[in-house]
This record gives C-alpha cells, sequence and structure tokens, in this order.
C-alpha cells in the first residue's frame, strides 16, 4: 500500500469523500482505501490535524456523537465520535480544486498523447 | 451451532493507548476543551483500529501498538494539530523549509540558488510553476490571480521530494543542480551492504536479522526498543524487488514504516546493533559550534541597508532547524537538538549523524566565494539514553520566522516574486534543493 501524505492531494480526496457523505476520521481512512483498492493511504497522523485545517477555514462542519458498548449501563458515559460534513464553502472550494486538478491533468496529457502507439512510458 | 461473531471493542482503552493520548496532551498548547476534543477524537479512532485489528487476528498488544505507530510520533502529531489550529502557521515544516532555502539564499545573496537572470522570454506560466513543483515531489494549489495581475500565483505547498530542480530545469532540460547533499554511510551501513541477498516479495523484520547475521558480524537487537515503536520479528514489510543488500533491505523497512527513518545500524565493538535512530541519537549527541564571521561580512557587504549580525545569525540558524531533520529541533517542538547563538558564533547539540548536513548546509552559503565556514571546536557530550519524551516542557518560546503562507507568482521579465507575509523577493530562479530524504 503507498503511503499518501501529501496533504494539498489528501485535503482533495476528504472534500471529495465528504461531499458524498458525512464521515468520521477512521471511516475516512478506511473509504479512501476501499476506494482506490489499498492503492491510497490517508495517514491518520496527516488525515486529523488536517480535518482540524479544514473545519478552522470553514470547508468543512463537525459534531459529536456519543457510542456505547453494548449491554453497558446507561448512565455510562460513552466513547465520542466526531462527524464531519462538508460546508457550503467547502464544496465551492472542491469545485475550485477539482477544476485545478482537471486543468493541470490536462496539460499533463497533452505531453503524453504525442507516444507512438506500443511504445512503453 | 455455531456462536455468531460479536463485534466488540475492548471496554477500556489498553494503558498504552492512555498513556500514549496523555504524552500527546501533554504537547500540546492551546484550550483546554479543543485538547480534550482532539484526545477524545484520536481515543476513538485508536480503539476502533485496535478492534478491527483484533477481528483480523492480531493479538491485543500488537494492535494497540499498531494503532499507535500509526499515529506517528507524538511530538510530530502535537506540532501538526498546533499548525492546524494556529491559522498562519497551517502550512507545513517542509513546505517552509524549501522556500526558507530561497528566500534566505536570496537574503545571503547566495548564488547556490539564485542565478543571473534568465532570457526575458521565459516568463513563466502558472502551469510550468505548478508542473515544476509537481514534478519535485510537491503539490501546489493555485490561487486567484491579485487584482490587476495577468498571472495567477501559486499557494506553494512543498513536500519532500527526489531531488533537486530548478524553474530552469522545467524550461531547460540541461541545468544542473549546483550543489547536492550525500550523507556519508557510516560503518554500520557498510557492513550491511555488503550482504547481498535476493529476497522474496515480503520479507518479516526477523528474517532481516537473520540475514544480517549470515554477514559473519554478531548482531544485537534491540527487540524492546524496535516493540515500543510498533515492529515486532514477525511485522512483514515489501522487500525493493531483485538482487539487493541489507542496506537496501533496511531502507525498505524504514520506508514501509510511519515514521520516517525509525530504525538505524551502528558498529559497536565489532557487533551490529540495530535499534531506533531515537537511542542512537540520544547516545551520539555532541556539541558543534560554527563561526559565521564570514556570512556575516559577506552578507552585509552584499546588502544596502545596514543589517544587524544577530539577525543573521538567527536566520543560519533556522535554515538549520528548517533542513536538518526539523521536528527534532527544540525550537520545532522536538527534544533531540537545541541550537544557541553568541554573537556571531552558533551552537548546534545534536545528534552527530546530523552534523555532516549542518556543515553542509552552512556552506553553502559561502561555496560561490570557494571559502568554507570553520567548524572550530567539537566536544562529546554524551547524555542519558532513553529520555521520557519531554520536549515541549522545555521548549523555547522563541518566534519561529518564515512560517506562513508562501506565495509565487511570476513577474515581468522572467522573473519570480515569492512573498512571504509581507516580505517580498524577487528571485531569477527557484529551486527546490534536496531536503530530508529517505533512503530507498
Amino acid at each position: 500500500m503507498a503511503l499518501f501524505d501529501k496533504s494539498d492531494s489528501a485535503q482533495l480526496v476528504v472534500l471529495s469523500l465528504l461531499a458524498e457523505r458525512a464521515g468520521y476520521g477512521y471511516q475516512l481512512t478506511k473509504d479512501a482505501a476501499a476506494r482506490s483498492n489499498g492503492a491510497l493511504r490517508l495517514t491518520p497522523g496527516v488525515l486529523y490535524p488536517m480535518l482540524k485545517a479544514l473545519e478552522a477555514e470553514g470547508l468543512i462542519t463537525s459534531s459529536w456523537e456519543e457510542i456505547k458498548a453494548e449491554g453497558s449501563p446507561l448512565d455510562e458515559t460513552g466513547r465520542r465520535r466526531k462527524w464531519y460534513r462538508i460546508s457550503p464553502k467547502g464544496r465551492k472550494k472542491l469545485e475550485q480544486r477539482i477544476a485545478a486538478h482537471r486543468a493541470y491533468t490536462a496539460l499533463i496529457d497533452t505531453f503524453l498523447g504525442a507516444r507512438p502507439q506500443g511504445e512503453r512510458p | 451451532m455455531t456462536t455468531p461473531l460479536r463485534l466488540t471493542e475492548p471496554s477500556t482503552p489498553p494503558d498504552s493507548i492512555d498513556a500514549w493520548l496523555n504524552v500527546l496532551s501533554t504537547l500540546m498548547r492551546g484550550p483546554r476543551d479543543e485538547i480534550d476534543a482532539i484526545r477524545d477524537e484520536l481515543a476513538s479512532h485508536l480503539r476502533e483500529r485496535v478492534r478491527d485489528l483484533m477481528l483480523a487476528g492480531v493479538p491485543e498488544a500488537e494492535a494497540t501498538s499498531r494503532a499507535i505507530a500509526e499515529l506517528g510520533d507524538a511530538a510530530s502529531l502535537a506540532r501538526r494539530f498546533q499548525d492546524a489550529i494556529a491559522p498562519s502557521q497551517r502550512r507545513s515544516r517542509m513546505h517552509i523549509a524549501v522556500l526558507t532555502v530561497s528566500v534566505a539564499a536570496a537574503a545571503f545573496g547566495g548564488a547556490t540558488l539564485l542565478r543571473p537572470a534568465a532570457p526575458s522570454n521565459t516568463l513563466p506560466s502558472q502551469p510550468a510553476l505548478q508542473s515544476l513543483v509537481t514534478s519535485a515531489g510537491g503539490t501546489a494549489a493555485i490561487c486567484p490571480p491579485e487584482e490587476g495581475q495577468q498571472h495567477a500565483g501559486i499557494d506553494l505547498a512543498i513536500l519532500p521530494h527526489p531531488g533537486p530542480l530548478s524553474l530552469s530545469n522545467a524550461l531547460s532540460p540541461s541545468s544542473l543542480p549546483s550543489a547536492v547533499f550525500t550523507p556519508p554511510e557510516n560503518d554500520a551501513l557498510s557492513v550491511a551492504a555488503n550482504i547481498q541477498t535476493t529476497p522474496s516479495p515480503t520479507v518479516g523484520v526477523e528474517q532481516f536479522v537473520k540475514l544480517l547475521e549470515s554477514g559473519g558480524q554478531p548482531v544485537a537487537v534491540r527487540w524492546d526498543l524496535l516493540e515500543k515503536a510498533g515492529v515486532s520479528p514477525d511485522l512483514q514489510f515489501a522487500s525493493p524487488g531483485g538482487p539487493c543488500t541489507a542496506a537496501d533491505l533496511l531502507a525498505a523497512l524504514n520506508g514501509s514504516l510511519q515514521t520516517p527513518d525509525l530504525l538505524g545500524l551502528r558498529l559497536r565493538n565489532g557487533t551490529l546493533v540495530l535499534a531506533t535512530n531515537e537511542y542512537f541519537d540520544r547516545q551520539e549527541t555532541g556539541l558543534i559550534t560554527f563561526d559565521l564571521t564570514p556570512v556575516i561580512e559577506r552578507r552585509r557587504n552584499s546588502s544596502v541597508k545596514d543589517i544587524d549580525p544577530a539577525e543573521i545569525v538567527t536566520e543560519a540558524k533556522a535554515l538549520v532547524e528548517s533542513l536538518v531533520y526539523p521536528d527534532t529541533w527544540a525550537n520545532n517542538g522536538g527534544d533531540r537538538a537545541s541550537s544557541r547563538e553568541f554573537g556571531a558564533r552558533v551552537f548546534f547539540e545534536a545528534p552527530a549523524r546530523y552534523h555532516p548536513k549542518i556543515r553542509w548546509l552552512l556552506d553553502q552559503l559561502l561555496s560561490d566565494a570557494g571559502s568554507t565556514t570553520t567548524m572550530t571546536t567539537t566536544r562529546e557530550l554524551p547524555i542519558l539514553a532513553d529520555l521520557p519524551l519531554l520536549g515541549n516542557q522545555f521548549r523555547s518560546q522563541t518566534a519561529e520566522p518564515l512560517r506562513e503562507t508562501t506565495t509565487i507568482r511570476p513577474s515581468p521579465e522572467g522573473k519570480v516574486s515569492v512573498r512571504q507575509g509581507d516580505r517580498t523577493t524577487i528571485a531569477d530562479e527557484i529551486r527546490l534543493d534536496p531536503g530530508e530524504r529517505k533512503p530507498r
């Protein structure tokens, strides 16, 4: 599994995943790995500070859910899970980033497309 | 009848998770409720990760170690959170490190990084700048153009990259870097480089140790330290493929781990010792000092305004701390290296493996003048090994310079404007010199 911690690309991936549905940190790491057949790994040491930064920038919002272990007493405090959702500002930012990314790959494709058929890169 | 498997979590977090979270909390600065929220979120992550690993058949103790190791070094993580909380410090240290070289070199008038004016027809376009950064292994986000400006700038986000590149590399493939740092090889790595093997696609750590033993040298492994860092004897890693050496396998093992450059090898009294680099670093810390008088003179001669020599020494010190194992310096929240200045002299107390790189960096400030800085005194100051992680409690409160978002924009006549905060430098060329590079 390739290490994936290039922060700007990671932001693009996280915003894209959150644009589809709300998610929490651990779920995002699993979704990214599953979507890429394990080729992409959002390392937690990079992911959580990045989520903090995205939240500080107002690109995502968060809320807490309390999780209780099965069979635990009603008055016992469970652990807390932090859910993230993309904000309208985040959606706008994501659209800009996608456009920039596509423009860049299109530019590179203009060079790669000229290779004679059968020639290996 | 079979009993259905129940998805259960450990009812209480294992002690080591709590201990690790306590260390992280201690290292973080900021409002208590914010730190507690980060702690709760990471505790939740760790418990889910441990549960998933246990469901995959990993014993609880190993699952816990692995989950913690995946989060990396507590001091580095605390710093990343700190950067995330403080808006002006949101870019990673490596981003700034690279630009620090450019800006510092421009300030020092160093021809190492900035070359004579590029031909006027080479006005760098936004895609050219962006592809330069990308091809150097970095990532770049596009900023909207400033009012009245034709070109958009690039909000640089540069991560560790495979080698030096310059803007002229993007435009003229023939240009070559003027200086590249090559780390010296220690005796133990030379021994390991002579042990040949053709490994299977995946190798276990224990298997790697057996390979080291096959070289004929006695081998000692600090399993206690390795296991604490999440490296168990049965941990598997991908080999480089094809015939390789034990040194290549060590690089592959380090490359597979979350913490960069985690493990090291030393030759001690004829025995090959495999342990964590942190362990070796604490044993091998030494004091070196540099007289920067020639750098100060050169800088002052090349500048039209009178510059305070102390400012030049501080800049040189910041350059070193942002490029040589940045996370480990006291000023950056680490606890393995520190620096002090006294007049034109700067003192570094750092592990021996840092010394060649520090010297190389400072030499670059004068390299085009055919002169070198003088390393006048080296005094070994061994300190106790295995000190607890207390770095931040004694962290200097010195403000960190050059830790702001950096914007690069093409400017007329083929030049590039590098803006950091309210400071702008016009450069003829930007080159990304090699930062910290993991052996592969």
